[in-house]
């Protein structure tokens, strides 16, 4: 029970954090809360020193929620103190206190979220755009700015001979590369107001700047021996040929090597890396499809990878016979041929499974 | 995951329309049964199963409505709905919007919400799509967007579904059944 109140305990207090966060953001727009934000330590940020001047409307909200926090901090301090007569009951207070809190912040949450959607739809900004859009774009800006300041940092640290404090500092400029991408996700979702060429040029940059910090850190990974680590994994836009390809040979150098027996199990293997491969790479498409870049999404090689795969377990299958893993394989046919990845030479394979005169659209829910 | 994987079957219809209702059931249930004090461990898991049993239940009864439509519609054509979307495929658990699945006869709109599911020969007109709006709870401070559509069938009867809040993809519906609707309230 102590644990799980504590854990609740931080969580929550995140949660007021969050909330500030959202109410000063609502106050003086996203622009100028960065602006604000850099000018501030870390002690200032955490703690929300120094703001009163900025918030005007939602005054005693914030000031509430700033001093909750603060106190949050102290009860959590003092818990030894307070649990040295009767633990139980404390943790039970504690509890009682943490849950009230709990509804306080989110619902405060949920109002700031609610006002700056209800403004979202009324009015538009200086520049002539959505607020929520504008927020957007002030965040890939900084996620940018994140990763410079890591490069930064690793370029401090790369010359230290602790292998361990050069791989963290690698994996922080990994954690702001994933953000970027989430950003960049985020901010071009909105496909029918940035209609116009300029924004489409900007996204081709975005991207390629994304691929270039990938490939970047792809060789930084393989120079610090993890030369089987894909920093591709988690990627929801791009991916990388290679490590599956690394994979798929490695489980070929098994089959030569391998008794009979084991064959089939390896067959089995090798077919789900390329299955697995391959509904990544629909994955992606679709995300592409939703920040409107699926016809400049580039997959025909990795397609021809998979089939190849593909057609490398039916050579296997003519020696060792596996009616699973056949309709298995018309199975994924079916999907690729769903996911549009399918090409068209390939339709006569498995023709039972291809559904004709069928289509497939995704609507997104009418904004009000 | 946002991939084109879940085959069309009623069962996956009536997970996709009902996965809140489940989830939100569930962790009520195990919350339950937690504060469910006995002796053994074993009497919690049965009480837990109890409850599993009424929450299937409930999710059956939500979406009872919507699979007995498709059911008329199956007897009257002696047609089969899974047979005819044999290998059609739909996205996975983590899908939003409205998602328009369309194959032979079959039109579907798959949605959070509620699910729409016709066939091209039953269906005589469109009489009215709506956009529904309620508060639900208390203190809620957006209302519950939906769709509404009404079709009369051939044999003069009215069937009302629910779908999620998408006006284009009911249109694009009504377009697609070459049928225009004899009134629109939004």
């Amino acid at each position: 029970m102590f644990y799980f109140m504590f854990f609740f305990w931080i969580a929550v207090m995140g949660l007021a954090w969050y909330a500030q966060k959202a109410a000063f953001r609502l106050e003086v727009g996203a622009e100028k809360a960065a602006q604000v934000q850099r000018e501030k330590n870390w002690f200032q940020k955490l703690f929300y020193l120094g703001y009163s001047q900025y918030v005007h409307k939602h005054r005693l909200a914030f000031f509430t929620l700033k001093s909750k926090f603060i106190v949050m901090l102290l009860m959590l301090a003092v818990y030894p103190l307070a649990g040295s007569r009767s633990l139980e009951v404390t943790t039970n207070i504690y509890m009682a206190a943490v849950m009230v809190s709990f509804l306080v912040d989110g619902l405060a949450l949920v109002c700031f979220e609610a006002e700056l959607k209800q403004r979202d739809g009324l009015n538009l900004d200086a520049s002539g755009d959505y607020i929520i859009i504008e927020a957007d774009r002030v965040r890939l800006k900084l996620t940018w700015d994140n990763y410079q300041e890591e490069k930064k940092h690793w370029e401090a640290v790369k010359t230290s001979p602790k292998q361990k404090k050069r791989l963290r500092a690698i994996r922080r400029m990994e954690t702001a590369c994933w953000l970027a991408e989430k950003a960049i996700r985020d901010y071009y979702s909105y496909v029918d107001v940035l209609e116009s060429e300029e924004n489409r040029q900007q996204r081709e940059a975005d991207i390629q700047r994304l691929q270039a910090q990938y490939c970047e850190l792809q060789e930084l990974f393989c120079a610090e021996g993890r030369k089987d680590y894909d920093v591709f994994r988690y990627s929801r836009l791009l991916y990388a040929i290679e490590p599956f390809e690394r994979r798929c040979s490695v489980c070929r150098q098994k089959m030569q090597q391998a008794k009979p027996k084991k064959k089939k199990a390896l067959m089995e293997q090798l077919f789900r890396e390329a299955a697995v491969f391959c509904d990544g790479i629909a994955d992606r498409y679709v995300e592409h499809q939703k920040i409107g870049r699926a016809d400049c999404f580039d997959c025909e090689e990795a397609v021809a990878a998979v089939l190849a795969v593909y057609d490398e377990v039916e050579a296997w299958m003519e020696t060792i016979p596996h009616p699973g893993l056949e309709s298995c394989m018309a199975y994924n046919y079916g999907a690729m041929y769903g996911n549009g990845l399918l090409p068209e030479e390939r339709e006569n394979r498995f023709p039972d499974m291809l559904p004709r005169g069928e289509g497939h659209i995704i609507y997104a829910y009418d904004c009000l | 995951m946002t991939g084109l994987t879940k085959p069309i079957t009623k069962r996956n219809i009536v997970r996709r329309q009902s996965r809140g209702y489940f989830w939100g059931l569930t962790a009520l249930a195990g919350i339950m049964s937690a504060d469910y004090h006995e002796e053994s461990i074993l009497a919690k898991v049965v009480f837990f199963f109890k409850l599993m049993i009424l929450v299937c239940l409930a999710v059956y009864l939500l979406s009872c409505k919507m699979l007995h439509y498709i059911r008329k519609q199956e007897g009257y054509l002696c047609t089969s709905m899974e047979e005819d979307m044999r290998g059609v495929r739909m996205q996975g658990f983590f899908s939003t919007g409205v998602e328009a699945v369309y194959a032979g006869d079959w039109y579907l709109l798959l949605s959070y919400y509620g699910v729409v599911a016709v066939n091209r020969r039953y269906i005589a007109g469109v009489k009215k799509i709506e956009r529904h709006s309620e508060w639900r709870g208390r203190y809620s401070i957006t209302p519950m967007l939906t769709l509404r559509i009404t079709f009369q069938t051939v044999t003069q009867e009215t069937m009302t579904f629910t779908t999620g809040n998408a006006w284009q993809a009911a249109e694009d519906l009504c377009s697609w059944l070459g049928m225009e609707p004899e009134e629109r309230r939004e």
